[in-house]
């Protein structure tokens, strides 16, 4: 007899992995996440709002809730679509496929499974964001049952999202898990992903969406959106806002749409259970192996400035390495695409200052993501140098002059197309804020290289790795904030000095450059004493 | 059941006919032409080296994947007819097969015998037995991420006979153990064995081999070039040992055609 349950063994077995850090706790763990919604939806989360917003702004509040919800749909359908494929592509792995299709598994109940064992998770975050369209119309008057249907349309919506995401993800895996090529191509896709949802979210940050506000300008839009399934149910929550406290005043096309949405969902479900079957296709379909080409002019010139010998060798080596991984380059284009969207959408630089202040949001992350790499293949790799004469020291050194290679001219490239958009940009102007940006991109290479040393990722999804970013990215932003705000103050009223941007980037430039020797140091001692 | 089990099943539990497995438009023959019956209680084993096609042989009778021409029939259930079947009556050690690393010993096994539908109040005690007897029943809880590769192996190996299969295919079965694992493996082939159950084995390690299978067939470039007793084998090769018969049947150069694209 076949096991017509299947999905719901793999669903468990899901949720077992997703929750095996608390594992004690995983028997109440729904009890205590479905009360703590419930208490958030209708308690805590409406206190909130009453005692920290005045009754006319919860009013305005409620107001652009209503005006606003089809293109929150969207965006957040947008990302419910995205998450899943991020998740799944990130980390493409077939090796337990094998054991699980010598089993009697129908893949249609893998992939069901496998979602349905996420979707506990998925529907939180979408009770969560629901919630806050709820508040934001329980003072209008909306009633428990219209705060039910709100939330069920947030979730509907968003877990059609996340299923269609998921699919599209296991049909792209599909091709892409047979070869080591194929998984990086997936972790350099699942990155890429994340773009269009970062462009989109600065734009609403820069303005570009506040023609919603305005209901003739917006119309068109709305118009556009109704096609979308996102849409669908939104209408629904706009009736509720006119009509608060009944559900007859719905009208029948509202009604309709919202059909539509249950039907779409079920028909999507169905779908993608029914084309499972050449989902998880184990069969080879390439059998060419990656070839590396002969050294060209790059690596010639790059071993003739490096003096030719072993030192030359191992950062070329070093570097090949980083570049034949379409991570990491897909890496770097975020980083570029991130600085494009910040100035397109969000702050176009006016002034030599706005320049320095947009790149040094990304210098950080820049150093983070190409120093991240140090120890990303494992803890063998890393110190697979031990077992030769080399030292720590020229490991070290050969590592930093890889990172340099690629980190200070992108760094310099950046701060050079960004300076060049400030209207009338002097080169005195212009050659300060490339120094400045030639300065914190080494003390932040320094600083990153001596973290990740000290504290060692050997994956990128190990803690250590989102620990260490963290810190690269958030703890250089202190000093120059902390420059900004309180420096600028100090220098004002000690010295008098009102055009005091340079002294604090001065003091800024200084802080990182000692910071990253003095992690430098503790990192290759730390690597030195690593077994 | 379904209707298509083959009538002479007293010939063999595994009849392969004319199985044929091409890649990269007949450029590449993983399998080609393989025509092999193991009995029922037989444990065979299949030697080659690395490319020869012994894992794509492994894979294609529990209908992992589906060969280019050809069929196999296990127990009478056609590989390609009755591929679901054929999944519930075998079991499967893998190469190098990856475990749900999060759950504990006892939860995967508990997760793997849920999907040969074994009923819960069997698969308890089933999974109580399989952990005493592979040593890991203080470790039922430890998640598998903490495990080393022989207790991964052990636990693979399990999961792979929780269903207490007619057929076992064990793919490199003690690979990564340490003797006194690799020792515990052997012993579990020959309590099958003698069981009745049949084995199919597939491994490099030629000691292994020796001590365990009734038959061996060797395999090279997807085509079957020996078979039969380890004796019969250095016969025909007028060699002295396992080792040096298989040099000589193999040509003593490693294939290359089709290793360089394993990932």
């Amino acid at each position: 007899m076949m096991n017509t349950f299947q999905w719901w063994t793999i669903a468990k077995a899901d949720y077992r992995m997703i929750t095996s850090r608390f594992r004690q706790f995983r028997p109440i763990l729904p009890y205590i996440l479905g009360g703590g919604l419930l208490f958030w939806i209708f308690y805590l989360g409406p206190s909130l709002a009453e005692s920290l917003l005045s009754e006319v702004e919860m009013y305005l509040f409620s107001i652009v809730a209503v005006v606003l919800v089809q293109f929150i749909l969207f965006f957040c359908s947008l990302v419910f679509f995205v998450l899943p494929m991020m998740s799944i592509l990130q980390d493409i792995r077939d090796h337990h496929f094998e054991n699980l299709f010598s089993t009697p598994i129908r893949p249609g109940n893998l992939l069901f499974g496998e979602f349905l064992g996420k979707m506990p998770f998925y529907a939180t975050f979408a009770i969560i964001v629901g919630s806050f369209f709820t508040i934001a119309l329980i003072p209008l008057g909306i009633n428990v049952t219209q705060v039910l249907i709100i939330i069920g349309i947030f979730v509907i919506t968003f877990l059609t999202a996340s299923w269609i995401g998921n699919v599209i993800a296991v049909i792209v895996r599909s091709f892409l898990m047979k070869n080591a090529r194929g998984r990086d191509i997936g972790k350099g896709v699942a990155f890429l992903l994340i773009i269009p949802l970062v462009g989109l979210m600065y734009a609403a940050m820069g303005g570009y969406f506040d023609f919603l506000l305005d209901p003739e300008r917006g119309k068109w839009f709305g118009d556009l959106m109704e096609l979308l399934p996102s849409s669908w149910g939104a209408q629904i929550i706009v009736e509720f806002a006119r009509s608060p406290g009944t559900l007859t005043g719905i009208n029948p096309s509202t009604l309709f749409q919202g059909v539509l949405l249950i039907i779409f969902t079920i028909a999507v479900f169905l779908l993608g259970m029914g084309s499972a079957d050449r989902l998880y296709s184990l069969e080879l379909r390439s059998f060419s192996a990656a070839k590396a080409k002969p050294d060209r002019r790059f690596y010639q010139f790059m071993s003739k400035l490096l003096g030719n010998g072993s030192f030359a060798v191992l950062v070329t080596a070093s570097w090949k390495g980083y570049v034949r991984t379409i991570r990491n380059l897909t890496m770097l284009l975020y980083v570029i695409a991130l600085v494009a969207a910040m100035n397109i959408f969000l702050m176009q630089p006016e002034d030599t200052e706005g320049a320095i202040v947009s790149t040094i949001m990304i210098t950080p992350l820049l150093a983070a993501f190409i120093v991240g790499e140090i120890g990303i293949q494992g803890k063998e790799n890393l110190l697979l140098y031990k077992q030769t004469p080399t030292t720590t020291y020229s490991f070290v050194k050969f590592k930093l002059c890889h990172y340099f290679l690629i980190i200070i001219p992108l760094a310099v490239m950046l701060e050079v197309v960004v300076s060049l958009l400030v209207p009338n940009i002097q080169l005195h102007e212009l050659l300060f804020n490339v120094s400045f940006q030639l300065i914190m991109a080494t003390g932040l290479t320094l600083f990153s290289t001596g973290l990740f040393l000290r504290n060692p990722a050997f994956h990128e999804k190990a803690p250590e790795y989102m620990i260490n970013m963290q810190v690269i990215i958030f703890l250089i932003m202190i000093p120059f904030f902390f420059g900004l705000i309180i420096l600028d103050k100090y220098l004002y009223v000690t010295f008098g000095i009102v055009e005091s941007f340079y002294y604090i980037m001065g003091v800024v430039a200084i802080f990182t450059m000692l910071l990253g020797l003095i992690f430098l140091y503790i990192g290759a001692r730390h690597l030195d004493n690593l077994e | 059941m379904k209707t298509t089990q083959i009538q002479n099943k007293s010939n063999g539990l595994i009849q392969i006919k004319n199985l044929s497995k091409l890649y990269s438009k007949g450029k590449i023959r993983a399998v080609d032409d393989l025509e092999l019956t193991i009995n029922q209680g037989e444990t065979f084993g299949l030697l080659g080296p690395n490319g020869a096609g012994k894992t794509t042989t492994i894979r294609l009778l529990n209908g992992l994947i589906k060969p280019t021409s050809g069929t196999a029939s296990i127990n009478g259930f056609d590989i390609l007819e009755d591929t679901q079947e054929v999944k519930t009556i075998s079991g499967l050690l893998a190469e190098s097969p990856g475990v749900y690393a999060k759950l504990s010993a006892y939860e995967f096994l508990e997760f793997m015998g849920a999907l040969y539908n074994i009923p819960k109040s069997n698969l308890k005690t089933r999974i109580n037995e399989l952990l005493t007897f592979f040593d890991l029943l203080d470790r039922k809880n430890d998640l598998i991420e903490g495990f080393s590769t022989g207790m991964r192996q052990k636990v693979l190996l399990a999961s792979a006979i929780i269903h207490d299969p007619e057929v076992i295919f064990l793919d490199e079965p003690t690979a990564g153990l340490d003797p006194r694992a690799a020792r515990m493996v052997k012993q579990l082939v020959k309590d099958f064995s003698n069981r009745g159950k049949t084995i199919l084995i597939s491994s490099h390690r030629l000691p292994v081999v020796e001590e365990l299978c009734d038959r061996i067939g060797i395999i090279h470039n997807g085509q079957l070039i020996a078979m039969g007793t380890i004796s019969d084998i250095i016969d025909q090769t007028q060699t002295q040992t396992l080792e040096e018969a298989f040099i000589a049947i193999t040509g003593g150069n490693p294939s290359s055609s089709i290793s360089p694209w394993r990932a």
